[in-house]
């Protein structure tokens, strides 16, 4: 009785939201290596930035380009602060980044308070592809992840910034040597895994609203890509993360409960990690 | 599955245990475990001087998911307090509150309980918030011997549920099922259709309110064509809303809560559902509302006790305090009122028994009636669940605060509701 659109454009949508919500975490903890449990507080920055954008009445639109750059800045803050001084306990950072996280909610809460706020949806009306009636937004949303994705994914691999910094995290001594500077890189590659934090939280603000724990729901997600996809690889691993953590929960609600079919996604992600513990595209 | 694991637990024959007996087992354990002379100094205590203030313990859910709540719930009591306070308190003492967070967390409830009895001393405790922490006060307050006046919008009293609920030291001060939702049964399904398709969270209160409501429509000759519940946290509904779009219900009944509903309302708006059905809620007050803006939530229907756009003397002269001490943007909800009613009537009722202590708190609030900013209210004795008002409302299209978000469809002066599944007595208080 289900039509095959609606359960097509269902897994796209699930899956392009959270390759949104975790392209930020694959740089931040897949190819840095710090375990950046902030990133769910960043992307409720994201989401604030966007809320205090509309109502002073801009366009959604500009909070695209604003939340980034107010992220990032969050971002430039905590490396400077504590980030850089924990390159090389990895471990630590785990506090470090859930003491920010911690912070910044409470200072969410202290500026804007404790209850929930909207950011208008942009689209009124929905688009209807072969009978199936599909939201605006959410087609929005599967272009800016293909988008975003892609941009990302070649300035890594293809601008002098990206072999640098790849150059640095593969061996921050060899880069030095070589007349690279580690610590400018290392920073300006934390901050472009916030900004992607930010652009998220405007993203996704328009569909669930904005309330001082809207990322923390994305944060356990996003990790969960980043492990199952395998760290590292932020093109092919956060595609088959996603595709595997957001596709099959969508595919399986049809079928079954919601409670049901998220309990499974999360037995798939542990099998999947047993299995392949280097994650579905690691080891080249 | 949930669903039926519910009903399953309801057709147990449940035991049966009264306070009293609750109480000696709970002291027999705290004796056991060499507490007995701890706890019973610290009620000693309790009892007070004539000029020492009356203690009120208040949790509130100031953090944590059902935020969205929790302020309003807070200050309906404290401006409760303030009034008492202004007016010769009670028995010419002052009312003390403690507040205190409960954080949405039922294990920090039990430990905000144990820490009002025994560090504050307080004489009553009112507040929580959801049933789960309703449920987790309600066993310390009863061990301890402290009532509880509990202010939420429920899924009605339970004897399984002892002693959160069927408890003769708890006073239910909120609207259940048959108050908020069954005296518009007949209008919402004669004026929309009468296929409803049920969406809700995955815990109890959601469930027994659809039961409820499901043998009301089935009374009515509608039907229920999809029922699911969603995890709380949950931020994608896509397939929900492809199952609904592609059902023929006319009425979608919400009882999603906390940022599920926001999420859900939003995304549903994103499909273009609310041209194509009536979105009833039982659960968006003021701030969930407030969350899900205008754009989403324009011409959904809801129904409570109370709205903070009632007109009536009563109400406007409440709103207009509400705002002279919280500012001039403040809203008022549902909790807010039921904790305003809880303080006012606890002063009441100590008031004309002359004491606070557990037995004249139960004998005065026992069929005790007042007029609250919703209008005439009575604690019904047998059960101590109150007989309230009951409003239907809709989103005005463009709303911009609390003054022009609902506008009133119609209201019941007073409805008496379902008597409670409990063992009685509960009402013995003379």
């Amino acid at each position: 009785m289900l039509d095959i659109v609606a359960v097509i454009s269902q897994i796209i949508f699930a899956t392009s939201v959270l390759i949104i919500a975790a392209l930020g975490l694959g740089i931040t903890f897949g190819m840095m290596g710090v375990i950046n449990l902030a990133h769910g507080a960043l992307i409720t920055v994201g989401a604030y930035t966007a809320f205090a954008i509309t109502n002073a009445g801009l366009s959604l639109w500009v909070a695209f380009i604003i939340a980034p750059v107010v992220v990032a800045l969050v971002g430039l803050i905590m490396e400077i602060s504590v980030i850089s001084r924990l390159y090389d306990r990895p471990l630590d950072t785990l506090l470090a980044t859930w003491g920010f996280a911690l912070v910044i909610q409470e200072v969410i809460k202290v500026i804007f308070g404790t209850s929930a706020r909207s950011v208008p949806n942009p689209y009124s009306d929905p688009v209807v592809v072969l009978g199936s009636s599909l939201p605006k937004y959410r087609l929005f949303l599967t272009g800016l992840s293909i988008g975003v994705i892609l941009v990302t994914y070649i300035g890594f691999q293809y601008t002098s910034f990206g072999l640098r910094s790849r150059a640095v995290i593969q061996d921050d001594q060899m880069a030095n040597m070589l007349g690279t500077n580690v610590n400018r890189v290392y920073r300006a590659t934390f901050m472009i895994g916030a900004a992607l934090a930010g652009l998220a939280g405007a993203a996704v603000a328009p569909i669930v609203g904005v309330d001082p724990r809207t990322g923390i729901g994305y944060l356990v997600q996003s990790f969960f890509v980043v492990i199952v996809g395998g760290t590292g690889q932020l093109l092919a691993g956060t595609l088959s993360g996603s595709g595997l953590i957001g596709g099959s929960a969508a595919l399986l609600s049809f079928e079954s409960s919601q409670t049901f079919a998220q309990t499974i996604v999360f037995v798939f992600a542990i099998i999947v990690i047993r299995l392949r513990p280097q994650g579905i595209f690691r080891g080249q | 599955m949930s669903r039926q694991r519910v009903s399953e637990l309801n057709e147990e024959s449940t035991k049966s245990v009264s306070r009293r007996n609750y109480l000696q087992i709970g002291v027999a354990t705290a004796g056991a475990f060499g507490l007995a002379g701890c706890s019973g100094g610290s009620s000693g205590v309790s009892g007070g001087g004539s000029d020492s203030p009356v203690k009120v313990g208040v949790l509130s859910p100031l953090s944590g998911a059902w935020t969205v709540y929790g302020r309003a719930h807070k200050r309906g009591f404290e401006l409760a307090a303030q009034e008492i306070n202004a007016n010769d308190g009670i028995n010419g003492r002052n009312i003390e509150v403690t507040v205190e967070d409960t954080k949405t967390d039922p294990k920090t409830v039990t430990e905000k309980t144990q820490k009002v009895i025994r560090q504050d001393n307080v004489d009553i405790i009112a507040g929580t918030f959801s049933s789960a922490s309703r449920n987790a006060a309600a066993p310390v307050a009863t061990q301890e011997d402290t009532p509880l006046l509990y202010p939420t919008f429920y899924e009605g009293q339970d004897q399984e549920n002892f002693p959160g609920t069927c408890n003769d030291l708890s006073f239910m001060f909120g609207p259940v099922p048959s108050q908020q939702a069954g005296p518009w049964m007949e209008r919402m399904t004669s004026e929309h259709g009468n296929k409803f398709y049920m969406i809700g969270s995955d815990y109890v209160w959601p469930q027994v309110t659809n039961r409820r409501v499901k043998s009301s429509l089935e009374s009515l000759g509608g039907e229920v064509v999809g029922e699911e519940y969603i995890p709380l946290g949950t931020s994608d509904f896509g397939s929900p809303l492809s199952r609904i779009s592609n059902s023929d219900a006319d009425i979608v009944f919400g009882t999603l809560t906390g940022t599920d509903t926001i999420a859900f309302a939003k995304q549903f708006y994103n499909r273009g559902l609310q041209n194509e059905y009536t979105y009833w809620t039982v659960d968006d007050e003021e701030f969930a509302t407030d969350g899900k803006g205008p754009q989403a939530s324009e011409g959904t229907y809801v129904s409570f006790d109370y709205f903070h756009t009632i007109e009536n003397e009563m109400n406007s002269t409440f709103v207009q305090k509400v705002k002279d001490k919280y500012g001039s943007d403040a809203g008022m909800n549902t909790v807010g009122a039921a904790m305003y009613n809880a303080g006012k009537m606890f002063a009441k009722a100590a008031n004309r028994i002359g004491g606070v202590a557990t037995d004249d708190v139960i004998e005065g609030l026992e069929g005790l009636s007042h007029t609250g900013p919703q209008g005439p209210v009575k604690m019904r004795k047998k059960d101590h669940q109150l007989v309230l008002p009951s409003y239907l409302v809709r989103v005005n299209e463009g709303w911009s605060n609390f003054e022009n978000m609902f506008e009133i469809l119609d209201s019941k002066e007073s409805v008496t509701p379902q008597m409670s599944n409990c063992d009685f007595p509960i009402g013995t208080g003379q």
